[in-house]
Formats: structure tokens, C-alpha cells, sequence
């Protein structure tokens, strides 16, 4: 894989999620306070407080039998408006995209990929917008008939409409995405016939080690490997036949990761790698660099290496290492792979690469023990839950934006953030950071003017400060609110299942869920405050 | 005030619509090309449209004229309006960022979503195309991998040329690859192996086929297939010559076909097969490379060429063109530098002589036992075939200038004088003395690529 599956920290997310929100409320209290004050005069704090009371009491009369009732009414107004013809357009894409996807020549692997990636963004593509469209034009539409204006002289609370609103478009979205997942499942069955493919079709749950420990080629203790030349610097390389080393230590190892053999019965460990490999020179093209893995135990002075194996680059499961459990070692003995070798429930294990010369390049997620695996039915329905969450997400900002503005406006705010969110976060966090090359506007109307690569350092003039002060605002604007932007590009987990792994829980669900709740739950009481003292005869 | 009722206005509006539509018919019109007769249809005579059809007609510039035409490309520019360039660039970023991630089937996706929005613009083929078979093969360490990519570079850019049939740049490309790729890169003798006896992909390999038919249609050598392509670009450039080539000066260009047949009739000596094929392929070489000479070259004063052998020839081109004979000398020799044509003449010349080809065959045959250790075989072997070779360098002497000639023969002394080392002998005396003593400064690249070789 191409990223590093970090557990997530519930609690550390959480202190911040608090400490965010706890300064957020504080400050908007405040200004609240100051304005009524110099509106209200001495009659304005206490205005301030029974109108906090009055919301309050919103939330705790929200009736879940009304909210219910206003989901429902908005889901049939979708289906009346004909909003599920999109599914139409997705059955035409899936219907004809199988000849354009694969070519017999890909790789088993590749094909897969190729077609599970295809599915799951079109998903995405199709479901994000038909929301949008729908969820910020809803409220609007209510108020500009005057709809609204029959709801809310019934004994309904703007919290409920909100609400109902939201959870009606979730529901649209929830029956369009399982729609579409169902087809999309039962084409990717039909398009995937080969053995070798249908192999690949699969939810590995690979146990991953902590961060790796790194020898240089001295056997002195390094920060990490060499680079080869790469521009991306995931991977880091050891040499060829020296003392250089990159240990992993597993933790919780114990017999319940073993697995009985197919054929023998007999239980063993399963490795794979998905390392890959730098030549400093031509050498033997027939035949692959070779690694070996070495199993270490320090108490006991335990050093158990393995048979060696060549290298298959880029084959996705090719790279798989059975270790049975009982091992040999010199003068006919033998160890334990579990009792002997595995302390206080960490197995290290050391891997060299043993042709001389050749480099081998590694990163953390290239080497797990695999756990039995989980069919690929699971790890798809985990990727469309987080097509699920980034469209609720989607719904909750466009329902928030469609109370504060009118249905144009709101479109375009959510979809400027849905696209920033999805696609561009990465650069969105580099740019607030200060740390795209190139400077900021004004800067790089200065560097295309003057033909300027971003790479060359500007000279430094009175007018060249002046740039970089008028540059520093948007920049500090940036870096405020850029985490009000969320990040919709964390929520696809397109990457685990098209490689053939499950979507694991620690790493990517549960930060998903957290990512989802808090950002929804101050959009949706920001949109209850934004409709309860909205105007609504202002259209 | 408007005093139209609705009705009115609505018929004002159609009147309007009615009253532009006429010019824009009367513009935009599409013509047809003339459809030849069948056994059931009588033959469609071409029609000419309006002015716009005229102009594309006369310009070439629709799309039907620039190549087969994709209806997913045309819908796709369509259904993206003006947004194409946009659309572009987003991809070719994300391209460079799936090839820095080494996401390969990624990569593959999205040079595919960028032809069909550029499907027009050869560079985007030629950059892809060799991007694939060049930069992304050399990625991957496993040699039938590698095969891979280079033969998905190749396919896609003879799916550019029938895009656009009528550039001759994305033909040459094509051939380029064919030939230097397959025939001369660090893997090329599994890549002709591949190519031509047993391809790597199971489902091809164990096919009955064995070899990619897309590829390869009549199963030839890489270097005649490339030999076909680099004469498909000389014949695209000669019909379409409003779509100059921009590789390299015409005359360059025009030799490729030939010397993709000298790189075939070499390679039997690289691979010591000398025989009866390579005589024959040399008498090939030959044959095409006099016609190459006798192709005409236009200059300021006439067309000439560059096979003049004779004072008398020389004299008859000046008359011709009412020049002086130090013109016409000076102009032939100007495009003989240029096409280093005296040095492939005498070479295609030299190579079909029997000294030649067992030359080359012995100092193959006694590199091969070096190499395992038989060093009185290859001791005896190679004292011959360095005295072959020396005899051809008398014969020939212009071959001394040329670089892979000296190096054969500096790599045979490298072999030579360290067998002399190890038996014990002197090893300063051996024949070639005068071309090692001339080419000091090339022997420290005749010792790495000696290291090369034997280290594969």
C-alpha cells in the first residue's frame, strides 16, 4: 500500500475535538455577549441567556416521532422529484466500462485493482453530488414556496426540521448507496471470472508492527535506510549483503495467530512483503534480489533465520513466507516458534537482503503477519461506509449551508468544500503550512510574470517583503480554518479494498466516525441557530 | 412598453431562431466522402457541404482526417464542454503523482482518460508511450514485468498512429522502441526471446500462439518489424508533407529503415549466429543502404545523391545543374558527415565478406568460453578471430572510426590479455597492437563493458 495504517488515538482526538470546540463556543459567547450589550444595553446578557434557554429547551423537546415524520416527508418529495433515476446512470456506466478497464495483458492483481477503484469512485461521484443538489436546495425551496412558513406554525421546532431534513436526505443517499453497492458487487463478480483474479478478490487483515528499527550497513543503529533516488520517500533501502537491517517487532503474538497448513495441518505463521527493490546494477536479470527473514529472541540469545526468498516487486500476494512453528536450528535441534521466540507477546523479526550490490526498499506496512483473511464482501461493504459517512457528511454541511444562504449559494459553498475536502486536503494543509514552493498569490503572479521556476529564491527588495507580508494573511486566514474543511479524501478506503485489504477498524473506521461526528455536530446546531433566527420572508 | 402578447413574442422568438439557423446551415453543412461501389450498392458520390466543411476538407482538419475516430474521446470532449484543458491537467498531475506513488494500474487508468480527451496531440503519445516502456518497465525488477510495460508502451503508441495515421513522428516512435528497446536494452536477449519465440504472459505463452500477435502479427525479428515501422514513417512523411517530422534533419530520418536492416543482420554476430541468414541479411543491408545513397536530396541547385563514387558522376551532376564540380563535391560530402553514409557503406561492404563473419564468430565463440573458463579454447580462438579482424581493418580502414567496431576489438584484447595473465604468458604481445595503441582512451569503457557481460 501506498500509506501507513496509523491506530487511531480516541483520546487524543477527543481532548482536541474538546479544547477546539471549548474555545470555539467560548469566543462565540463572548461576541454574543458584547453585541447584545451594545444592542440591548444592561437588558442584553440576560436577553442572551433565556434565548441560550430557549435552544436548550429546542433540543431537549425534539421529538423523535416528528423528526421521523419530516425524514419521511422529505424522502418522498425526493422520490417524486425522480432523484433515483441516478442509479440509471450508474448501471450505464458499469454496463459498458468492463471494455474500456482491463486488457488481457494486466496482471490478475492490476485487473482487480483497476475494476474495484473503478466501482467504488463512481459510487462516490455520483452519490456526493446527487446530494448536494438535493440536501442544498431543500430548506431553500421550502422557504421560497412558503412551505416553511405551514411548518413552522405547527407545534415543530427548527431543531426538528434540521434534523428531519438531514436525516430524510441521509436516507436517500443510504437507499441510492446500497443500490448502487449491490449492482456494483454483482458486476465486479460477473467482470472477475479468472481463478488467478478471483484470488485477488479478497479482505486480508494483516497485523502490522510498530515502527521499524533500522541497522546501517556497519550494523550501527540508524533514523532509517538509504535513499535510492526516489522523489516519494515512503520507502526506505537497505544494502545488499552488509550488516544493514530493518527489524519489526509484532506485538501480541501468540497461538492464535498461527494457521493450520492446507496440506499438512501442521500450524504455521504467515508473512507476506510487499517489498520493493533498487539494482545499482544489472547483475543476474533471471533471477530476483533475495531477502531473508531472521527470527530474534535477545534473552535467549536466539537467532533463527529462514530459508531465504527471492523478491517478486509489485505482485500484489506473491510475496508470502509460511514459518512453521517448530524451527530448525544448528546441531539438529529445534525451537518453538511461540514459546522459544515470542516474549512478552512481541516477535521481532529481522529482515537483510542478502544479494550483493542491490539495495531493498521497505516501509512499515510492507511487512505483516496475515491473520485468516475475511471475505471480500466485508471489506467492500467497509469501503461503502465510508462512501456512507462522506455523504452524510456531504448532507450535514449542505443542510447547514442551506439555512444560513439560498440554494445557489449553498451549492456552490458545498461543493467548493467537498471538492477541497475530497481531493485536495493534502495540498489545502501544505498551503496553510506555509510549505508549498512558489510563495503565496501575489508571489506567484510576481514568478509567472517574470518567468521565474518556484524552485529559485526571489531576491530580497523592500518590494519583494511587501509581497510576502500581503501573502502572510491569506496564509494565517489558511491556517485557521483549515480544519473546517473536512477531510472527505480520509473517509475513502477505495485503497484497502482494491489491494485486497480488509478496512481496518483502528486505522480507518474509527477515525472516519470520529472525523463524521465531529464535524456534524457543530454544523447541525450551527444550522439550527442559523434557521431559528433567520427571517424567512426575506427569500 | 412591450405590446406583444405572449403568443407574439413566442412566434418572434421561433421567427429569430428560424432567420440565424439559415446562415449556420448554410455554413456548417457537412459534406461526405465519396463511398466506392459494392457488389450490392452503386458507388455514393462525395458531396461538398458548406464553407466550415470546405475549409476542414482543405485544412485536414477533421477528425475523421486525423485518424479513426473514438466515440467514448468525442463524447467525453463533449460532455466536458470547455472544461477540457482543465480536465487535462488535473489528469497529467495525478499521472506524475500515481508514477511517483508507483501505482502502476493507476497510472495505466489515467494515461488512458488522457488520450481520450488529447487523442490528436502526438506528444501526449509520445511522451506516454515511452514513459510506459521506458521509465515504468525500468521500475519493475522482474525481466518478463519489464517486457510488460515496455510492450504496453509500444501498444499504445501504435494505437496512436492509427489515431492519427497521418504523423509520421508517432511511426518512427514506434520503430524506435521496436528496434532500441527490445534490441538494445540491458535485458534484450530475453526481450527477443520474448518477442519472438516464447512470450512471458501465461496467457499468451501457453496459448498457441506463444508470441503476442499484437505485437509481432508475422512473428519477425524486432529489427525487421521496427525496419516495417520506420519505413511506414518515411512513407507517412512523403505523402503528408505538410506534417514535417521534427525528430532529426530529413535526410537522418530517411536512413532509419536501413539502418534497422544492418541492426538485424548485426545482431547475428552479437547472438554468434554467423551463417547463411546473416549473409543474406548483410546482402539486404547492403543492397538498402545504396539505396539509400541513390535517394534524391534536394538542394539550392538540384536534387542529388549520395552514392557518387566517380569523378565522371561528380562532373555529370555539376553539368546537370550548371554548377561547378567543388559545389556538387562539397554539397555531397556535407550530407555524407551528415548521414555518416561512407562509414555504413563501407561497413554493409565489408560485413558480407567471409573474413568478416568469422571474425566476429570466433571472438564471440572465444568471449563464450572465457566466460566458462576454457581459457586455452578461447586463447586459440580468439587469436584468430583477432587476426581476421585485423585483416578486415586493412581492407577497411575506415571501420577504425567507428565506436562498437573498436570496441569489439578492445573487449577481444581485454579477454586476450588477461587469458595471457593467467596462463603465464606475455601478455602485451597479441595481434590489433596499432587499433589498442590508437584507442587508449576507449579502453577503460571496453573494461566496463566487459565487467558487464560477465557479470550476466
Amino acid at each position: 500500500m501506498s500509506f501507513d495504517p496509523i491506530p487511531f488515538d480516541v483520546l487524543g482526538g477527543l481532548s482536541n475535538w474538546a479544547i477546539v470546540a471549548g474555545i470555539a463556543t467560548a469566543s462565540i459567547f463572548l461576541f454574543l455577549l458584547v453585541m447584545s450589550l451594545l444592542t440591548r444595553g444592561a437588558s442584553g446578557p440576560g436577553w442572551l441567556v433565556s434565548q441560550i434557554g430557549s435552544c436548550v429547551h429546542d433540543w431537549i423537546s425534539t421529538s423523535p416521532r416528528r423528526v421521523f415524520a419530516l425524514s419521511m416527508l422529505t424522502f418522498r418529495e425526493a422520490w417524486r422529484r425522480k432523484i433515483f433515476a441516478v442509479g440509471v446512470i450508474f448501471v450505464l456506466l458499469i454496463m459498458f466500462a468492463g471494455w474500456f478497464l482491463s486488457s488481457p495483458g494486466d496482471q490478475p492483481d492490476t485487473q482487480v485493482k483497476v475494476l474495484v477503484s473503478f466501482v467504488l469512485t463512481s459510487i462516490s461521484w455520483l452519490i456526493l453530488p446527487l446530494v448536494v443538489l438535493l440536501a442544498c436546495w431543500g430548506i431553500p425551496d421550502d422557504i421560497k414556496a412558503r412551505s416553511m412558513h405551514t411548518v413552522v406554525t405547527k407545534p415543530v421546532y427548527r431543531s426538528e426540521i434540521v434534523l428531519g431534513r438531514i436525516f430524510g436526505y441521509a436516507m436517500i443517499g443510504t437507499v441510492a448507496l446500497v443500490v448502487m453497492g449491490a449492482a456494483g458487487y454483482l458486476w465486479l463478480d460477473r467482470q472477475v471470472v479468472d481463478k488467478d483474479s478471483r484470488a485477488s478478490l479478497t479482505a486480508k487483515v494483516p497485523v502490522y508492527g510498530n515502527d521499524i528499527i533500522w541497522l546501517d550497513q556497519q550494523g550501527q543503529p540508524a533514523e532509517s535506510g538509504i535513499n535510492t533516488g526516489d522523489v516519494w520517500e515512503f520507502r526506505s533501502y537497505i544494502p545488499g549483503n552488509t550488516k544493514a537491517r530493518a527489524t519489526w517487532v509484532f506485538d501480541g503474538v501468540g497461538e492464535d495467530y498461527l494457521r493450520p497448513n492446507p496440506e499438512t495441518g501442521e500450524p504455521e505463521l504467515r508473512m507476506e512483503s510487499s517489498f520493493q527493490v533498487f539494482r545499482s546494477y544489472i547483475g543476474d536479470a533471471d533471477r530476483g534480489i533475495r531477502a531473508r527473514y531472521t527470527f530474534v529472541n535477545e534473552d535467549k540469545d536466539l537467532r533463527v533465520p529462514i530459508a531465504p526468498f527471492e523478491v517478486k516487486e509489485f505482485h500484489n500476494g506473491a510475496n508470502i513466507t509460511t514459518v512453521p512453528r517448530t524451527l530448525p536450528v544448528r546441531r539438529g535441534e529445534t525451537v518453538d516458534l511461540i514459546d522459544d521466540l515470542v516474549k512478552d507477546g512481541k516477535l521481532r523479526v529481522e529482515v537483510e537482503c542478502l544479494t550483493s550490490g542491490q539495495y531493498l526498499g521497505m516501509a512499515r506496512p510492507d511487512l505483516f503477519i496475515r491473520l485468516p483473511e475475511h471475505h471480500f464482501a466485508a471489506s467492500y461493504c467497509k469501503a461503502l461506509v465510508g462512501v456512507w459517512m462522506m455523504m452524510a457528511m456531504a448532507v450535514v454541511l449542505c443542510v447547514g449551508w442551506s439555512c444560513v444562504v439560498k440554494g445557489p449559494v449553498a451549492t456552490l459553498a458545498s461543493s467548493v468544500m467537498l471538492i477541497v475536502g475530497k481531493s485536495f486536503s493534502g495540498f489545502f494543509e501544505e498551503l496553510a503550512a506555509g510549505n508549498v514552493k512558489g510563495g503565496g498569490v501575489l508571489e506567484s503572479m510576481v514568478r509567472i510574470y517574470k518567468h521565474t521556476t518556484p524552485n529559485v529564491e526571489l531576491e530580497e527588495s523592500t518590494g519583494q517583503t511587501v509581497i510576502e507580508t500581503i501573502d502572510a494573511v491569506p496564509e494565517a486566514f489558511l491556517k485557521v480554518t483549515q480544519k473546517l474543511v473536512p477531510n472527505f479524501g480520509s473517509l475513502d478506503f477505495t485503497e484497502y479494498t482494491a489491494n485486497g485489504f480488509d478496512v481496518p477498524f483502528s486505522a480507518a473506521l474509527l477515525p472516519g466516525i470520529a472525523l463524521m461526528v465531529g464535524h456534524c455536530l457543530p454544523w447541525i446546531f450551527l444550522a439550527y441557530v442559523a434557521l431559528k433566527y433567520r427571517e424567512l420572508e426575506s427569500k | 412598453m412591450n405590446k406583444l402578447n405572449s403568443l407574439q413574442r413566442k412566434l418572434v422568438y421561433l421567427f429569430g431562431i428560424i432567420l440565424l439557423l439559415i446562415p449556420i446551415l448554410l455554413l456548417g453543412r457537412p459534406g461526405r466522402t465519396a463511398i466506392p461501389a459494392t457488389e450490392t450498392r452503386a458507388a455514393i458520390p462525395a458531396e461538398t457541404g458548406g464553407h466550415l466543411d470546405a475549409l476542414r476538407r482543405q485544412n485536414d482538419l477533421g477528425v475523421t482526417d486525423l485518424g479513426n475516430v473514438d466515440p467514448s474521446s468525442a463524447t467525453m470532449n463533449l460532455v466536458l464542454l470547455g472544461l477540457r484543458g482543465v480536465a487535462t491537467n488535473l489528469l497529467w498531475m495525478e499521472a506524475q503523482e500515481q508514477q511517483q506513488h508507483k501505482d502502476w494500474a493507476e497510472l495505466n487508468r489515467t494515461t488512458e482518460s488522457i488520450i481520450l480527451l488529447q487523442p490528436h496531440f502526438q506528444k501526449v503519445w509520445q511522451f506516454q508511450g515511452w514513459n510506459l516502456a521506458y521509465n515504468v518497465s525500468a521500475e519493475w525488477d522482474a525481466v518478463p514485468d519489464r517486457y510488460h510495460w515496455v510492450k504496453t508502451g509500444i501498444k499504445f503508441l501504435e494505437r496512436g498512429t492509427k489515431r492519427n495515421h497521418k504523423l509520421p513522428e508517432l511511426y518512427w516512435h514506434t520503430g524506435s522502441m521496436l528496434g532500441k528497446k527490445i534490441g538494445r536494452s540491458d535485458e534484450w536477449k530475453q526481450f527477443r526471446q520474448y518477442f519472438m519465440e516464447q512470450d512471458p504472459n501465461p496467457k499468451i505463452g501457453e496459448s498457441d500462439e506463444r508470441i503476442d500477435r499484437d505485437l509481432n502479427p508475422d512473428g519477425k525479428d524486432n529489427y525487421l518489424v521496427a525496419k516495417e515501422w520506420f519505413q511506414k514513417s518515411k512513407d507517412v512523411a512523403a505523402q503528408y508533407p505538410q506534417n514535417q517530422q521534427h525528430i532529426m534533419t530529413n535526410e537522418i530520418f530517411n536512413t532509419y529503415p536501413a539502418r534497422s536492416q544492418i541492426d538485424y543482420a548485426d545482431v547475428f554476430s552479437r547472438e554468434g549466429k554467423v551463417g547463411e541468414r546473416s549473409r543474406e541479411a548483410w546482402q539486404t543491408a547492403s543492397d538498402d543502404w545504396l539505396a539509400v545513397g541513390n535517394d534524391k536530396i534536394r538542394t539550392e541547385f538540384g536534387e542529388i545523391r549520395m552514392e557518387v563514387q566517380s569523378e565522371a558522376e561528380f562532373e555529370e551532376m555539376a553539368a546537370e545543374y550548371n554548377v561547378d564540380v567543388e559545389t556538387v563535391k562539397r554539397t555531397v560530402s556535407y550530407f555524407h558527415n551528415l548521414t555518416n553514409y561512407t562509414y555504413w557503406r563501407t561497413r554493409v561492404l565489408a560485413e558480407r565478406e567471409t573474413n568478416t563473419m568469422e571474425a566476429h564468430s570466433d571472438l564471440y565463440e572465444g568471449e563464450q568460453k572465457y566466460k566458462a573458463g576454457e581459457f586455452i579454447e578461447a586463447e586459440a580462438l580468439l587469436l584468430r578471430g583477432m587476426r581476421k579482424f585485423e585483416k578486415m581493418l586493412e581492407d577497411f580502414p575506415v571501420l577504425l572510426e567507428e565506436e562498437l567496431t573498436v570496441e569489439e576489438g578492445l573487449v577481444a584484447i581485454l579477454i586476450y590479455r588477461d587469458i595471457q595473465q593467467t596462463l603465464g604468458k606475455r601478455v602485451d604481445v597479441h595481434p590489433l597492437k596499432k587499433m589498442w595503441n590508437m584507442n587508449q582512451s576507449r579502453v577503460p569503457n571496453a573494461q566496463s563493458e566487459l565487467r558487464r557481460r560477465t557479470r550476466q
